[in-house]
């Protein structure tokens, strides 16, 4: 079992390197990688802006999870235990949005809304040219309504297990005693239901602080910022060198903070699982008639649906076949010509090898790290297994803005022995490591279903640790490996966070292209590449779906 | 021949140490059927997955033929797949992406007991054969009903000519009148091929018609081990008094005693009963006399060793009643035909036949006091 220790103890490395190198990053002196002084804590300590940053990076935590669970609740609870028609349907659409990526979401928002050129202002004539715009989309609560509304399938994912599982002879017991229902839903169901809600909105904390899409295309018009936009600009947009010292300590906060949140989900998913093993043989309560109540819960899901998923594609539709950014009129409709298509095609070339590298590197990383991790975690008793186990758990506190500065700090220090800095490895190193903890959560599940006796079936009859392994438990965790490696292919291909801080524009990507092109105002070709990325990743998707049940099954709950 | 010499297990679980095997010793004759039986968390599987090396001993020695498999203090430690020997599991842990044929073959192929790659096919079908199952040669595991899933996964294990065979409640997961047909079929083809063997299980009925030998265990100790007759008529204590076939048992002190007999001073007087194996316990020494419930006369007219009771209670079991008498602060149960059965309210003098009867050392330091 060589093999599987030497691939968890490379995992374990990267991952510890994903937070080390911003630690050791934040107690460099300026200009450089390594040394050790508090300048900065001090630098930052003294910083009359870091209230307001913390202060607007809590509310926009506070704020997208919020907007997550106000929308994911309903659509869970429709979905887990209600008679609605179209569940099939919102299951594909809630897949399909989950390959969407979010910073092409707020690029069509951007669009759309912002105050000087916006579409609907235009359209409207209410510019911030003409005096006071009708929308104004660079605000906090923007970005926490669209935040919040894009995780969505993510969080129902999350939910319905929990909403699903919920043991209808506990209602029952409580009805038949003779309870009101109403008494039933606030002493039983709520009650129930609580730890596994919270601990939802816990893990939605950390990805709406965390998450660089909307931030950093959106941004806030009073010029104020959040701490990954405060990170992303100490390292990218410094005029100079990048500040590593600088992002370290906010990075430092960034973690504590997602730390301190992290810890709190941890207990929650415990609570929800001495919930969950009380009754012995559940039952499901038969589905709620919704009656006349079915037009509403249709209505609103086709709401969500065309806020995320219909308006932005008919946005990024509309500006690829318009040559120039215009709103619909009859001009405009006159002018319609498929040349952003063709225009946008021309760009792809490069960034679509490179990201297609980083699908196949980062997955063939992240599998083969994730099935090791699993496989020492669920099966031995090897003191690593504690260890794994631990940062299996806590590696989704290290927000990417920050296991990406790590690896470009890493990268820089040992530059004069193996220059990868810049180059698609590092890249796919990190990008690897940072979906090994979203695969290994996916596969340990899957591994604890597996009876352990499977394999000591395999040694009892002779057959070395390695061989059970080879041809007992991963070909018995293949669904499970599967399921995992489209996710990470998906995931890592839309990803525009760690290609943003780490590429530095030598090694393009598909996600760094459409948003390079729409820094540069060459919004056709942007839009353009968008949709190209959006049928691919969206064909992925269902393709996933059909396979594996993502979602229904219960797989499928970290995605974002 | 196995060699187990005094082996310790703990666990640790949520924070506590808990102690699976407390100084285990036994002995294993070669072509022996060796059963381990005791109640649920006696620490019966877990002596036999220290035996298949799936559980590593704190301390104490295994040795299988001479061969140490493990020994603590020497830092000896032989892995599963190299031990001599094949495992049949209680939920019987087929390989659901292989059909039968691979299930078995496979660790033909891969494992340490390989063979030539000609020669699996002919011992996959001599094993089919053996077991009466060559018609599911081909199928998926997954369609296989429970008793087909037992006879596949005790096939793998065959066809790897182990030299020890080792079962975990192999016949705990099928419905009782499977498990009675198995049963002896497992019988016959165990004395067939004089393999030796270690049953683990929790029922008595299988343990006393398949064991050569049982070790009945309670709290990770081995209580007695002994030949099946002999654990049902002469109990080491109590705890097998009451374990195997649930016999009554009275609290007492011996007061006179011989070799081969003794007299028990019991609440409802001195009752005689052979030794058992209750050989060392002098005057004085606290016991139980025990008898069985259909080793009980009622309406005796036979003189000494009875007493005078009162039925309270009446269970029709079809073949038998099982009657619940009162004789003073004694309370016991006797088992009748039908036809002699008495009616409930009615006083009778109970006999409790001395070649039936047996002294049954107490399995705590006292016999309680309600007995």
């Amino acid at each position: 079992m060589g093999v599987v220790y030497g691939l968890t103890v490379v995992a374990l490395g990267l991952i510890a390197l994903s937070l080390s190198g911003t630690i050791v990053g934040s107690f460099a002196p300026t200009g450089e990688v390594f040394g050790l002084t508090l300048d900065n804590y001090r630098r930052i300590a003294a910083d009359a802006r870091v209230p307001g940053i913390l202060w607007r990076t809590i509310q926009l935590g506070l704020g997208t999870v919020f907007v997550v669970m106000a929308v994911a609740l309903p659509m869970a609870w429709i979905l887990g235990r209600t008679d609605f028609k179209w569940k099939t349907v919102l299951f594909a659409a809630l897949a399909a949005k989950l390959a969407i990526p979010g910073f092409i979401t707020a690029m069509a928002y951007v669009w759309l809304f912002n105050p000087s050129s916006g579409l609907v202002n235009q359209l409207l004539g209410q510019t911030s040219i003409d005096g006071t715009p009708a929308f104004d989309v660079y605000q906090m609560w923007w970005i926490c309504l669209l935040q919040g509304l894009v995780l969505v399938p993510g969080a129902v994912f999350m939910l319905l297990p929990a909403i699903r599982n919920l043991d209808a002879s506990l209602e029952e017991a409580a009805l038949t005693a003779g309870v009101p229902r109403p008494q039933v839903f606030l002493r039983i169901v709520v009650p129930l239901l609580a730890p596994a809600v919270l601990a939802v909105a816990v893990f939605y904390f950390i990805i709406a602080v965390e998450m660089f899409d909307f931030v950093a295309i959106i941004g806030f018009g009073d010029g104020g910022e959040v701490l990954v936009l405060r990170i992303y600009r100490a390292l990218v947009e410094t005029g100079g060198l990048p500040q590593y010292g600088t992002a370290g300590v906010y990075g430092m906060i960034l973690f504590v903070l997602c730390i301190g949140a992290i810890v709190g989900y941890v207990r929650l998913l415990r609570d929800a699982r001495r919930f969950a093993v009380v009754g012995g043989k559940r039952r499901m309560m038969a589905p709620v008639v919704l009656g006349r109540w079915h037009g509403v819960a249709t209505s609103y899901a086709v709401i969500w649906f065309v806020l995320t998923v219909a308006l932005p594609v008919i946005t990024l539709a509309w500006v690829t076949l318009t040559p120039f950014f215009q709103p619909p009129s009859q001009e405009a409709f006159q002018s319609i010509s498929l040349a952003g298509f063709v225009d946008g095609f021309s760009y792809l070339a490069e960034p679509a090898l490179n990201t297609l590298g980083i699908m196949i590197g980062a997955v063939t990383v992240a599998i083969s790290f994730s099935i090791a991790l699993t496989w020492v975690v669920t099966r031995s008793r090897s003191p690593l297994a504690k260890w794994a186990d631990a940062a299996v758990f806590l590696a989704p506190a290290v927000p990417t803005v920050v296991s990406a500065t790590a690896f470009q700090v890493f990268g820089i220090a040992i530059y004069q022995w193996l220059p990868l800095y810049g180059t698609l490895w590092l890249m796919i190193a990190a990008m690897g490591t940072r979906m090994v903890t979203y695969c290994s959560r996916t596969m340990n599940s899957a591994a604890l279903q597996l009876a352990p006796e499977l394999e000591e079936a395999g040694w009892v009859s002779g057959l070395s640790p390695f061989a059970a392994f080879r041809h007992i438990f991963v070909p018995l965790m293949m669904p499970a490996i599967f399921y995992a490696a489209l996710m990470v292919g998906m995931l890592s291909a839309r990803d525009l966070t760690l290609p943003l801080i780490m590429g530095g524009g030598r090694t393009p990507l598909v996600s760094t292209l459409i948003f390079d092109l729409q820094t540069n105002g060459e919004y056709n070709s942007a839009a353009a590449i968008a949709l190209y990325m959006i049928v691919v990743l969206v064909a992925l998707a269902l393709f996933a779906r059909r396979l594996t049940g993502l979602g229904e099954a219960g797989l499928g709950r970290d995605g974002r | 021949m196995i060699a187990v010499d005094n082996v310790h297990v703990t666990f640790r679980l949520q924070g506590a140490d808990i102690t699976a095997l407390d100084g285990v010793s036994l002995s294993i004759e070669p072509g022996q059927v060796f059963v381990l039986l005791g109640p649920s968390g006696c620490g019966k599987t877990t002596l036999l997955r220290c035996l298949a090396g799936l559980e590593t001993p704190a301390s104490g020695k295994i040795s299988i033929d001479g061969q140490s498999m493990s020994d603590a203090a020497a830092q000896i430690f032989v892995p599963p797949h190299q031990r001599p020997l094949a495992m049949v599991f209680q939920s019987y842990a087929m390989w659901p992406h292989m059909n039968v044929f691979e299930n078995i073959a496979f660790p033909l192929r891969a494992g340490s007991h390989k063979i030539p790659a000609g020669e699996i096919e002919r011992r996959v079908d001599e094993t089919l054969a053996l077991l009466e199952i060559s018609a599911l040669k081909n199928r998926p595991v997954t369609t296989l009903s429970g008793g087909q899933q037992q006879r596949v996964s005790l096939a793998r294990a065959l066809a790897l000519r182990p030299r020890v065979l080792l079962m975990d409640e192999p016949l705990s997961n099928l419905d009782h009148q499977l498990q009675i047909q198995l049963r002896s079929q497992l019988r016959a083809l165990m004395r067939r091929l004089k393999l030796t063997t270690v049953h683990v299980t929790h029922n008595q009925e299988e343990a006393l018609e398949l064991g050569d030998r049982i070790a009945v265990l309670n709290h990770g100790k081995v209580v007695q081990i002994a030949d099946g007759p002999t654990l049902f008529t002469e109990p080491a204590n109590s705890f097998v008094a009451r374990f195997l076939g649930d016999m009554n048992l009275f609290a007492g002190a011996i007061v006179g005693s011989g070799l081969v007999q003794a007299t028990v001073e019991t609440r409802a007087g001195r009752l005689e009963a052979r030794r058992g194996a209750a050989t060392d316990l002098g005057a004085g020494a606290w016991c139980y006399f025990g008898i069985r419930p259909n080793d009980v006369r009622l309406n005796a007219t036979e003189p000494g060793n009875t007493v005078t009771a009162m039925v309270t209670a009446r269970r029709y079991l079809g073949a038998t009643v099982l009657h619940t008498l009162e004789a003073g602060p004694l309370q016991f149960q006797a088992a009748t035909h039908p036809a002699q059965s008495i009616e409930v309210g009615q006083r009778t003098r109970a006999h409790f036949p001395i070649e039936r009867s047996v002294v049954v050392p107490a399995a705590d330091e006292k016999p309680y006091e309600d007995d």
